[in-house]
């Protein structure tokens, strides 16, 4: 096992590594450097920049230097206004992690519920509403979905205010979010749920005559759900990525939004900074995930 | 004292699948005395594992038992609703699977599982549960149980997996223990020393046994009595010596040629002809006619009643039926006058 | 008859049976095979559609994803508008032509209709820069549909081409690269594909400008050179697999030295699993690939100003929203039906020729 865990940490390490460094070599290929003097917003600004990142030195050198400022997390400071970034990160990105984190949570619970459901029911009514659902779910596109709740649920219904920071108004966000993940959760559960139902072990716990609930809750549960847990590193990248659509639409003032409207500002050094924390994270979260997954079962675990 | 606990008639038994009906089982009847061991002998798909299913009722989804009766002590467990029904499984009737492996619940000790089925049966509470475990796992010849009752099954070897399934069925001393297929998984050293803890157990406890297999070298020690199943449908039983020493079907006078009993001899494996019998499609008549040698045009016509033989043997075989009305009309010839019961069989 | 109380249940006495004698003679050969009733066999395409063809959801969704592609193609025929084409009426510029709700006109059309003018309705309304919305939600269509193609078939070859090698070649050659091909699984797609377009839009922006590649927009030939770079890796996975289970058929084969049927067994078993693969493979690309496409559209980093996609035209609905829904719901709902029967299909497919669920 230690053998996989040490494998599995070396290419999370790689691809980071790799991420940075394609990151800093497409945006340095720019025209005219990382910053342009017509692009910049103010003398002070340039002064600090140059300063910042010793731009008359050689290209390989300012990666070496631009590595160094990441270990102490030191990820410079923005081109719009000069702040630093890893700050604006880490505020933008608390608004994120509250709306993802609650979508996170929204999509285990209520996909593996609806997906034990639909596996019991199988082949009946509720089954066949769910496999609907999930199916049209999984089709239509995150910024459809999010576009148009937001059409029907806040402004023709008004139900939620947009433009507001109140509690309420993350929901739209959130389930905008957990639309997709639901549905795959779902169907990923009710299939491993039939797997698992269709075991040797189950019909064991039958013929021991334990009851029905307790064959589902207790023997089956574990086993079919195991799985499900391989699903939340990408689970977290598609939050990710997700977020740019959702806060973008429902503006809401995260790190989502905030990426994309550096890109559309063409704020070179925040795009670099917000492409490789993201990056990184989704490269861990995945990374936990899988190690999760190969501690929690037992069969493999001692291999 | 000849106590038949458990008495099963025509009992049929169909998996409706996308593909059409597979009648797994076609009306077979058996009974089973107490303290007696039963031997259920064929090949895969002869229907004889459904047939355990079918008494427990755990057949998997699209199965369903279609007809028939199953007496426990007079109780019909077809028309019971499964709450009662789940009270007799575990506690009188037990049933032990063919892979241990996949037959233990791979997330929980063995201790936990073990426990669960003492605790859905009997009154035991808290400590005492976790006492009769260990002595069960002692029961069944491992040793250190203390350390083995917290393990999980894939800390076990085979063998000991396969004593574990034995001791959950036996944690409330059941009146009927159904083995299925229990060696197959197994290695051949080990097989021996599973056959003969359930011996040893079935003597101890007085319990019945119905095993399954298809092999039938396991049973030959074992068994008081042997039924041979084909397609869904009993060819033919009787004493392990009838079986063994005077089979009367084809089909089971083919098993008997195509095992090798030794390996001294020289002799070829002759292989059954022909091909397995798709249970989709059942002929009118006896299963296995299309490969039998000795067939005749009525066998595939016609289903042949199951006849008796000798006072403990009896088989479903035309041929049989022919040769005893032959043997019939032979008696009968010299003596013309006397007609009562002359045949002797 | 002696019989014992144990075998009369189950065992009849013989003298009772009716039986006629004359069947008792045996069975010949023909006898025994015209009662054996064998599966009709048939090959694995034959039997793979027709359980396609089953698949009433597959079924139906090929027949409106066929429908579709035949009202983009012949639709711009007879509507007189192009997509970049603000509407003029006589040559003259009207304002008020644009956000016309669907079958209204503008008040310099009306003009014109009352005088006795023809003019094509607009079927979806105008857009806020006042072209008519059918053809430009039309055209949109098209450039998904082409970009998911063409952006599976990039995917297609790269990954087929790859996974060949490295699962011929073997040894420390395969080792590597599928080294290389579990670190390009982990990159963060999306990201990188929005930020290679944006470096690839500053930077060779200028240089396209006039080209038919400026009208694609830097979006999407960024888009399919990341395609080209990252999405291969599943396929090539997939092809590696089936070129190493063929290899080691091809060992025990050898073994059982049956000579000439090897060849049979290739052609009969093992290619038609690996094209099956790849069919399906593709097929669930392609509306991952529009999906990817339309998202980039929607943040404003896919097709170029004017070229219409599905996404971003739901993009630009957004303003105005309230007022005009139907600027969302329009594309909203083509592409949801063009990724929905896109995915059935893929899903029919898989479960039609998948291997193991055969009866």
């Amino acid at each position: 096992m230690w053998q996989y865990f040490i494998k599995r940490i070396l290419l999370a390490i790689v691809t980071v590594f790799v991420v940075i460094a394609i990151t800093f070599f497409a945006m340095n290929a720019i025209p005219g450097g990382p910053f342009d003097k017509e692009k910049a917003s103010d003398p002070a600004t340039i002064k600090a920049l140059t300063e910042r990142y010793d731009l008359d030195k050689p290209i390989g050198e300012q990666f070496m230097i631009y590595l160094g400022r990441l270990m102490h997390l030191d990820l410079g400071i923005s081109m719009r206004n000069g702040r630093e970034i890893s700050k604006t990160i880490s505020t933008k990105f608390a608004v994120s992690a509250r709306i993802g984190g609650y979508a996170i949570i929204v999509s285990f619970v209520v996909g593996i519920a609806l997906g034990i459901l639909a596996a019991l029911r199988r082949n009946k009514m509720t089954d066949r509403i769910i496999i609907f659902f999930t199916t049209l779910f999984q089709s239509v596109p995150g910024f459809v979905m999010a576009t148009l709740l937001l059409l029907i649920f806040a402004l023709q219904l008004g139900w939620f205010h947009v433009y507001s920071a109140d509690k309420a108004s993350l929901l739209l966000p959130v389930v905008s979010l957990a639309l997709y993940p639901i549905a795959y959760i779902t169907r990923l559960t009710k299939s491993s749920m039939l797997d698992v139902l269709a075991d040797d072990y189950v019909r064991t716990a039958r013929s021991k005559g334990v009851s029905p609930f307790m064959v589902v809750a207790k023997h089956a549960l574990r086993n079919a759900v195991l799985p499900i847990i391989t699903y939340l590193g990408p689970m977290v990248a598609y939050t990710l990525t997700g977020s740019l659509v959702v806060e973008t639409v429902f503006t809401m003032p995260g790190l989502g939004s905030e990426f994309v409207q550096s890109i559309l500002n063409r704020d070179y050094t925040m795009i670099m900074g917000t492409t490789i924390f993201l990056a990184s994270l989704m490269v861990v979260m995945t990374l936990i995930s899988d190690l999760i997954y190969k501690m929690v079962d037992p069969r493999i675990t001692f291999d | 004292m000849a106590e038949t606990i458990l008495e099963v008639r025509n009992l049929s038994t169909s998996f409706f699948t996308d593909a059409g009906e597979v009648k797994a089982v076609n009306g077979i009847s058996f009974e089973l005395e107490k303290g007696k061991v039963l031997g259920i002998v064929g090949e895969s798909g002869s229907g004889k594992s459904v047939t355990a299913y079918s008494i427990m009722q755990i057949l998997s989804f699209p199965g369903r038992v279609t007809g028939g009766e199953i007496l426990f002590k007079g109780t019909d467990l077809l028309k019971l609703p499964d709450k009662k029904m789940r009270e007799f499984r575990g506690e009188s009737i037990s049933i032990i699977f063919q892979d241990p492996m996949t037959s233990l619940n791979p997330v929980y000790t063995i201790g936990n599982q073990l426990d669960e089925a003492i605790r859905l049966h009997t009154n035991r509470k808290g400590a005492e549960i976790r006492q009769r475990s260990l002595e069960l796992i002692r029961l069944v010849g491992i040793n250190d149980p203390a350390r083995r009752v917290k393990q999980y099954p894939h800390e076990l070897s085979g063998g000991m997996r396969q004593r574990v399934m034995i001791a959950m069925a036996l944690a409330c001393e059941p009146d009927i223990l159904i083995a299925d297929e229990p060696t197959t998984a197994l290695d051949v050293t080990i097989q021996a020393q599973i056959l003969e803890l359930i011996a040893d157990l079935q003597s101890q406890f007085g319990m019945a046994v119905i095993i399954i297999t298809h092999d039938l070298g396991v049973i030959a020690d074992m068994c008081d009595e042997i039924i041979v199943m084909y397609a869904g449908s009993i060819c033919e039983r009787g004493t392990t010596d009838d079986i063994f020493y005077s089979p009367k079907h084809e089909y089971t006078k083919n098993l008997l040629r195509s095992i090798p009993k030794s390996q001294k001899s020289a002799e070829r494996l002759v292989p059954i002809a022909g091909n397995p019998i798709d249970l989709l499609n059942l002929p009118e008549g006896c299963a296995f006619a299309p490969r039998c040698s000795a067939a005749m045009k009525i066998c595939l016509e016609e289903h042949p009643h199951e006849v008796a033989i000798s006072a403990t043997q009896s088989a479903a075989c035309w041929v049989n039926i022919r040769d005893g009305l032959a043997m019939q009309e032979e008696a009968e010839e010299p003596v013309n006058a006397d007609m009562e019961g002359g045949g002797s069989q | 008859m002696s019989d014992k109380k144990d075998r009369a249940p189950f065992a009849k006495n013989i003298l009772s049976l009716q039986v006629d004698l004359d069947k008792f003679t045996p069975a010949t050969e023909e006898d025994k095979q015209s009662f054996e009733v064998m599966r009709p066999s048939s090959t694995f395409w034959k039997d793979g559609f027709k359980n396609f063809k089953k698949n009433k959801m597959a079924m139906t969704s090929v027949i409106v994803l066929v429908l579709i592609i035949l009202a983009i193609l012949i639709v711009p025929t007879f509507v007189p508008y192009k997509y970049s084409e603000t509407i003029k009426v006589n040559g003259q510029r009207d304002r008020s032509v644009a956000n016309l709700h669907p079958y209204k006109w503008s008040e310099k059309e009306q003009e014109y209709i009352d005088n006795g003018g023809k003019l094509f309705p607009h079927v979806m309304g105008t857009d806020q820069l006042g072209r008519d919305y059918l053809i430009r939600v039309i055209i949109g269509t098209r450039i998904s549909l082409l970009v998911g193609f063409f952006a599976s078939l990039i995917v297609l070859v790269i990954g087929l081409v790859y996974g060949s090698i490295s699962g011929f070649l073997g040894g420390k050659v395969d080792l590597v690269m599928m080294r290389i091909v579990d670190i390009i699984y982990s990159l963060p797609d999306t990201l990188l594909i929005i930020l290679l377009s944006f470096v690839l839009k500053e930077t060779i922006g200028k240089q396209i400008q006039g080209t038919i590649l400026a009208k694609l927009g830097t979006g999407m030939i960024s888009m399919f050179i990341v395609f080209g770079l990252l999405y291969w890796v599943s396929m090539a996975r997939l092809i590696r697999g089936q070129i190493l289970s063929i290899k080691e058929n091809e060992y025990v084969l050898a073994a059982t030295a049956m000579g000439a049927s090897t060849g049979r067994m290739i052609r009969k078993h093992i290619l038609p699993n690996c094209i099956s693969v790849i069919i399906i493979s593709t097929a669930l690309q392609i509306p991952s690939a529009i999906f990817t496409e339309s998202f980039l559209s929607f943040l404003g980093l896919g097709v170029a100003v004017p070229m219409p996609s599905l996404g971003s035209l739901a993009s630009d609905a957004r303003q105005g929203l309230q007022t005009y829904p139907y600027k969302l719901i329009f594309p909203a709902i083509i592409i949801s039906m063009i990724v929905l029967t896109l995915n059935l299909i893929g899903d029919g497919l898989r479960d039609a020729f998948d291997p193991k669920l055969r009866k």
